[in-house]
């Protein structure tokens, strides 16, 4: 029988404490073969210690880390191959660029000549011609330039995974938004398993096929980027990863939802939550207009505010004495609309828009 | 220096560049008056413009520069110089780990409280705590050795080998040890790769710092090594106040100045993009 090596990374049942404090408790996750894999979570929720754990630099408390199948656990990071991007890169300030991506091939002793093929190569992957850049210092480069540098340092050794620390989190918002294309499209050529770490929901679903959701030590949801936005398992996630309505009732029955605005009709519910619940919305599948027909829930109501945001406006509706209902409407809606404050409108949804109900 | 050099680039065209100027004249003032005043008497003694009695003459004369020049004395410079080179390695040697240790390897309070066990014994006068190792070493029966010197000088020095490698390890970024690991290195050549080379410019200080004041040390040589022991520095005082030849002291003086000068300019520029 032929094994089929499914997964690169697994970690299994990983707990980790500082002292007294728990920073992961059993986590369990596996990252696919040639994955972009995001861990996804607010700062200090542990995710960056699963990095170094992968990577060897922080020893775990209990659970076994396997990659490419081979128990790793107690293997130094200098034995893993296992390639890393610090949070502030970690380039080494004393060598050049071509010394910094020659640096794991010379620990290797690889020949001289086959070093400089290898990193002209891989400074050509990132897009930096060697000519130009090979000599210069690290000092001598701009904020974009020593991200490449560290990505081709870090690929160059044809790591068996490469784990990020939020990389991209000191470049400006132009520069981010370029970086995360390009290291999708990195990705995809050199077919590296990314194990990237980010609490910025943005990068997650922009790059990740898929994403774990990490939360205080927890992992709360692993899932493609459509299932973590559109189906999420619990309020955390709803809450985390974009924006959402919270509307606080009760459920009556497996397909109504009392709220303190009106019933609800709801997609059917397998287990019948007794008692207090929360139903969650996303913003932009709530429709806003003068009147509105032919939606599972229509309400009336009064605009409250409007937050101009570009293309869209967050318009905040008024539908009873103690709930506000956020609505994301294109411009061109409001303008035709003449949607201003205090005026009266209707607002509705139809129950499959609905992303969730969830124990309150 | 290299910041104060991009400071005085920004004051270059305001109005604060010239009150800069003002706040060096205490420190301006109290230098000419008792430092380059001083060395200025002592070159004109080398010179023989001051004479005997404080008599000035015009006519220099070069004469004791060629007496100070005998192979004799240059002999006694040259051990001088090996002594404080010997001085130096030693206390590198033995400060290195030491300075590796407290920075990196302790914690907060550990690593403050070891840095006042470092300087501690400054607390006490120099005279005294060398007065004491010659107890120590008379009862080791290594009194008025050339041992008993370098133990002295290694004692002495080693603070001011250990504070500019400790302040300057502790610099150290540690993602850049943890970067070098997951490059494929172990501990051992992540040292010789990564922290050696960062560490060299508190090497560099640390060695100048050691290296300046022993070649013209003269109290541990004389206390620990009596007549065994010869420096440049036991020389200098000799002439003076034994034989009170000042000329030719002063003009020994001089050489020494100038060939510690010359070693550090060399020592600085092949080390090469250091800036002092």
């Amino acid at each position: 029988m032929i094994y089929k090596l499914e997964y690169d990374v697994e970690l299994i049942n990983i707990t980790k404490k500082y002292g007294n404090t728990p920073v992961l408790s059993n986590i369990s996750l596996s990252v696919r073969n040639n994955e972009f894999f995001s861990i996804l979570g607010p700062s200090g929720s542990g995710k960056t210690t699963i990095l170094r754990i992968i990577a060897g630099l922080v020893r775990p408390d209990d659970g076994v880390v396997k990659i490419k199948g081979v128990d790793v656990t107690s293997l130094p990071p200098y034995r893993r191959r296992v390639g890393m991007i610090f949070q502030h890169l970690a380039l080494f300030p004393h060598l050049t660029v071509f010394e910094n991506i020659a640096y794991s091939l010379r620990i290797m002793k690889m020949p001289e000549n086959e070093v400089r093929g290898r990193v002209r190569e891989y400074l050509e992957i990132v897009n930096l011609p060697c000519e130009v850049y090979a000599g210069r210092k690290i000092n001598q480069l701009s904020g974009g330039q020593q991200q490449r540098v560290a990505i081709a340092r870090a690929l160059v050794m044809e790591p068996k995974v490469l784990l990020l620390d939020e990389p991209l989190g000191s470049l400006d918002f132009k520069l981010r938004q370029h970086m995360m294309l390009e290291l999708k499209k990195l990705q995809r050529t050199v077919g590296t398993t990314f194990i990237y770490v980010t609490h910025d929901q943005e990068e997650a679903l922009i790059m990740s096929d898929r994403i774990a959701v990490l939360n205080n030590g927890r992992i709360e949801q692993i899932g493609s980027p459509s299932e973590i936005y559109g189906k999420p398992k619990n309020r955390f996630v709803a809450s985390f990863i974009g924006e959402a309505n919270f509307i606080t009732g009760k459920l009556i029955d497996d397909e109504v939802f009392v709220s303190s605005f009106g019933y609800v009709k709801i997609p059917k519910v397998n287990t019948v939550l007794n008692g207090r619940a929360v139903l969650s919305i996303r913003p932009e599948r709530i429709r806003v207009g003068l009147s509105l027909e032919g939606l599972d829930n229509i309400y009336k109501g009064e605009v409250e505010e409007k937050i101009y945001t570009g293309s869209y406006v967050y318009v905040k509706v008024k539908v009873s004495a103690d709930t506000c209902i956020k609505c994301l409407v294109p411009v061109t809606d409001v303008e035709n609309l003449g949607l201003d404050e205090g005026m009266n409108v209707a607002i509705g949804w139809n129950k499959q828009d609905i992303i969730g109900i969830f124990e309150d | 220096m290299g910041f104060l050099k991009i400071e005085m680039g920004i004051l270059k065209h305001t109005w604060i560049r010239k009150a800069s100027l003002y706040i060096l004249i205490p420190s301006l003032s109290f230098l000419a008056i008792f430092f380059y005043t001083p060395f200025i008497i002592v070159l004109l003694y080398s010179i023989g413009v001051i004479g005997r009695d404080g008599v000035i003459s015009l006519n220099p004369t070069f004469n004791y520069f060629i007496e100070a020049l005998n192979p004799l004395y240059l002999r006694v410079i040259l051990n001088s110089l090996y002594l404080a080179a010997l001085t130096t390695i030693s206390c590198l040697i033995i400060a290195y780990p030491a300075a590796y240790y407290i920075a990196l390897k302790t914690s907060y309070r550990l690593r403050s409280l070891l840095i006042v066990a470092v300087v501690l014994p400054y607390w006490i006068s120099f005279l005294l705590r060398t007065y004491a190792l010659m107890t120590i070493l008379s009862s080791l029966n290594m009194l008025f050795t050339y041992q008993a010197v370098m133990i002295g000088m290694i004692y002495d020095y080693l603070p001011f080998m250990i504070l500019p490698l400790y302040v300057n390890l502790e610099k150290l970024d540690k993602s850049l040890l943890e970067a070098s690991y997951t490059l494929g290195a172990s501990p051992i050549k992540t040292f010789f790769k990564v922290t050696l080379p960062l560490s060299i410019q508190g090497i560099v200080a640390g060695c100048i710092l050691v290296f300046v004041p022993a070649t013209g040390e003269f109290i541990v040589p004389y206390m620990l090594g009596g007549i065994s022991v010869t420096t440049i520095g036991t020389l200098t005082w000799d002439l003076f106040l034994k034989f009170h030849n000042w000329w030719r002291g002063a003009a020994l003086s001089i050489i020494y100045i100038f060939i510690v000068l010359a070693i550090l300019i060399v020592y600085v520029r092949k080390i090469g993009g250091v800036e002092l």
